[in-house]
């Protein structure tokens, strides 16, 4: 039978992909562990990993299972779970990394560079804090699901991103703040409350680096200021008080940005806000009029916020100066921009800036 | 009435997809390594380069109907082109060694999900050695197959990746230290050698009115796009750009719906290998070619005698692509610059005298 030679191109095409899906390459699934998270906590000597790893049972179902390991360096922490399992770790599938409290006392880069290092880890996995230690968090049962870890991978979402609540941060963001020349970052703070056995998590909190050690924590009203400036915010819920009424702010589509000026040879830092609010609730009853016009929000109450954020973002700021923590990325700003007064400037600019917020809420006009 | 075995074309989407494709592995890292947020511009000294001594290439063509070596051997006679088809078959096996290692880290790291076996990469050496059996008409033909998969597979990477990016990261604009830029354009000339690829199409393509205008155009599109992959490479990866070795497997994991549905761009990335593996393919193609004329072998022995050859030594290298890379862009650069740039920018005076 004469074979068209679309049929030996359509079996060329099917080598070829089965080829570079490794199927040639025959690994025994069955030893083979698929970590969705990693939990890594400071030990005496080295560090404690632990492992949260989906199991394939048969081709339809896995089973979830936590393994520990401890070594001086990650490395050796996951050849202890291998000698205990004979499982290869695969991390390409990896989402979290958790790191134990005790560690940010260290350069916790010493930690993560592991994952930097190997070629088969992405440089997507969130990283964070946990209050206490991480292999502690992992292992709470959870109502929203049974495997804390795919909480958590909520709790710091994207989506969780972008209501302004949470500062989620990947490796690769985390590890371009640490080898800039800011040698500074921040990730998430992960706390759990438990109610009737169940855990809740949160990770409002955000913990300040410098160096790759931790030097400070933003509270959450910071860490939603620092959110607005830091990240393109969809829709994030704001508190403001005016005229002695209690407001829940809807701010939407909201834009933030650093921007450095020299004048007089003088830096100048402008932190900056834009965005839309609308009304979304107030402590008060209202009438209908009022009800059904909640794009207007009046003047005072755009001032009031504007004042409450400008006041949190100069704090957060003197914090983060002192500790010469490059937060909001200045010396990355006057590099690109002002390049010329680099040398002259980078050293000093976060002390020597003379700070400006320009900060604007608007609603529609009555 | 001579035959040709490749069309204009052709030999335009060559220029337009495997010439730029071979560029999107590891050569991104290399240019950041050096060149930092000036990378860019350290490449586009080499495309300039590069589109300069294509030109010249392209006057022969126009100038001549021969292929190179049949000028060599008009103007120099039978045993100097043999002897000269030597040094060329071990040039282009050295740069095939270059090619070959780049090209098995990349499927190993970026296909297997835990080291591979040594022999994981071997079936690569079954196409090679089959693709050297065909003569000019299978580069033709795989240059129309592959140009819609490596159009299809880019415009997918580029989409799942464009939004992950800080583009004003590559500012200020020259703002580097200028010799360490330099030296980013002079490590990467044995991925830009693309003038001397095309002068070994010469001869085998019909050179018609705005042929090289055609070429030209596809060349510098090619090379457009690889300059736009550098921006949204550093874009993406910035200070850390010089740790993502195979650039085009990285870049797309940051995008949210990756997150959710998991890693499809792969499919794009074995789109875009497709090309990568036909253009590492092409120096092992001609170093057969030219060792068959050099020594007289039939093309099958040719070819056995490189692919095993190659076979021995990349399974002896191991994962040893760095210290390979600097041996042959360091200490063998000589070697580059005259075989890939001098002798194809001579080439149009191998036609003085001659007219179509």
């Amino acid at each position: 039978m004469k074979r068209s030679p679309l049929y030996y191109c359509i079996l060329a095409a099917m080598l070829f992909v089965l080829f570079l899906a490794n199927d040639f390459g025959f690994v025994n699934i069955q030893r083979t562990a698929i970590i969705t998270a990693v939990g890594i906590d400071a030990e005496e000597e080295g560090v404690k990993v632990t492992a949260f790893t989906d199991v394939p049972i048969d081709t339809k179902s896995v089973n979830t299972v936590t393994v520990q390991g401890k070594g001086k360096t990650v490395a050796e922490a996951f050849a202890d779970i291998n000698a205990q399992t004979g499982w290869y770790p695969k991390l390409v599938f990896c989402d979290i990394i958790l790191l134990g409290e005790d560690m940010q006392e260290r350069d916790v880069f010493a930690a993560l560079d592991f994952f930097l290092r190997l070629e088969y880890a992405r440089d997507s996995s969130l990283v964070a804090i946990a209050q206490g230690r991480a292999e502690d968090i992992l292992s709470k049962k959870s109502p929203l699901d049974s495997v804390a870890s795919e909480v958590l991978t909520g709790v710091l979402s994207a989506e969780a991103k972008r209501a302004g609540r949470v500062v989620p941060v990947n490796l690769k963001d985390f590890a371009i703040g640490y080898f800039s020349d800011g040698k500074s970052g921040y990730m998430p703070y992960v706390t759990v409350s438990e109610k009737e056995g169940n855990a809740f998590f949160s990770a409002g909190e955000t913990v300040l680096f410098y160096g790759g050690r931790a030097f400070g924590r933003l509270t959450e009203q910071e860490t939603l200021c620092f959110s607005l400036v830091k990240n393109k915010i969809r829709s994030a819920t704001i508190s403001a008080e005016a005229d002695g009424e209690e407001y829940s702010l809807s701010y939407q589509n909201g834009k933030g940005a650093v921007k450095v000026d020299i004048r007089d040879n003088i830096p100048y830092v402008t932190l900056c806000v834009d965005g839309k609010v609308r009304i979304r609730d107030t402590n008060q009853s209202t009438n209908l009029l009022r009800l059904t016009s909640s794009l207007i929000v009046e003047e005072s109450v755009c001032r009031a916020v504007e004042k409450e954020i400008a006041d949190t973002l100069t704090s957060i700021y003197a914090t983060a100066s002192a500790a010469n923590c490059d937060l909001f990325g200045v010396r990355e700003q006057l590099r690109r921009n002002h390049n010329r007064y680099y040398e002259a400037f980078a050293d000093e600019i976060l002390s020597r800036a003379v700070l400006q917020t320009d900060i604007r809420l608007s609603g529609e006009k009555a | 009435m001579k035959e040709y075995s490749m069309n204009v074309r052709q030999v335009c989407f060559w220029c337009a997809a495997m010439l730029p494709a071979i560029k999107l592995i590891t050569l991104p890292s290399s240019f950041a390594y050096y060149a930092k947020d000036d990378l860019i511009l350290s490449a586009f000294f080499n495309a300039v380069i590069s589109l300069g001594v294509l030109c010249l290439v392209l006057l022969t063509a126009k100038r001549s109907d021969k292929t190179f070596l049949e000028l060599v051997r008009d103007k120099f006679g039978k045993i100097f082109t043999r002897i000269f088809a030597g040094i060329y078959a071990l040039f282009f096996f050295m740069l095939s060694v270059l090619f070959v290692l780049e090209q098995k880290g990349f499927t190993e790291t970026t296909f297997f999900d835990i080291p591979s076996t040594a022999f994981g990469f071997a079936p690569f050496f079954l196409l090679s050695f089959y693709l050297c059996l065909r003569d000019f008409r299978s580069v033709g033909r795989s240059a129309d197959v592959v140009l819609p998969l490596f159009a299809i597979g880019l415009g997918l990477l580029l989409s799942v990746s464009v939004g992950s990016g800080d583009y004003l990261r590559i500012l200020p604009f020259g703002g580097n230290d200028f010799s360490e830029t330099w030296k980013g354009t002079v490590k990467a000339l044995a991925w830009f050698a693309d003038p001397l690829w095309i002068l070994f199409f010469v001869g085998r393509f019909r050179y018609e009115e705005k042929c090289a205008r055609k070429i030209l155009i596809s060349y510098a599109a090619g090379v457009t796009v690889f300059l736009l992959f550098l921006w949204l490479f550093y874009a993406v990866f910035a200070d850390i750009a010089i740790r993502q070795i195979y650039a085009i497997s990285r870049i797309g994991q940051f995008s949210e719906a990756i997150q959710l549905i998991g890693r499809v761009d792969f499919f794009a990335v074995c789109m875009i290998a497709a090309a990568t593996l036909l253009q590492a393919i092409l120096p092992i193609q001609l170093a057969t070619k030219c060792l068959a004329y050099a020594v007289r072998l039939p093309v099958w022995a040719s070819a056995l005698i490189v692919n095993i050859s190659l076979f021995g030594l990349i399974f002896l290298a191991g994962n040893s692509f760095s210290f390979v890379q600097k041996f042959i862009c360091g200490d063998m650069l000589w070697s580059i610059l005259l075989f890939a740039f001098a002798l194809p920018a001579c080439s149009p005076l191998l036609t003085i005298g001659k007219q179509r």
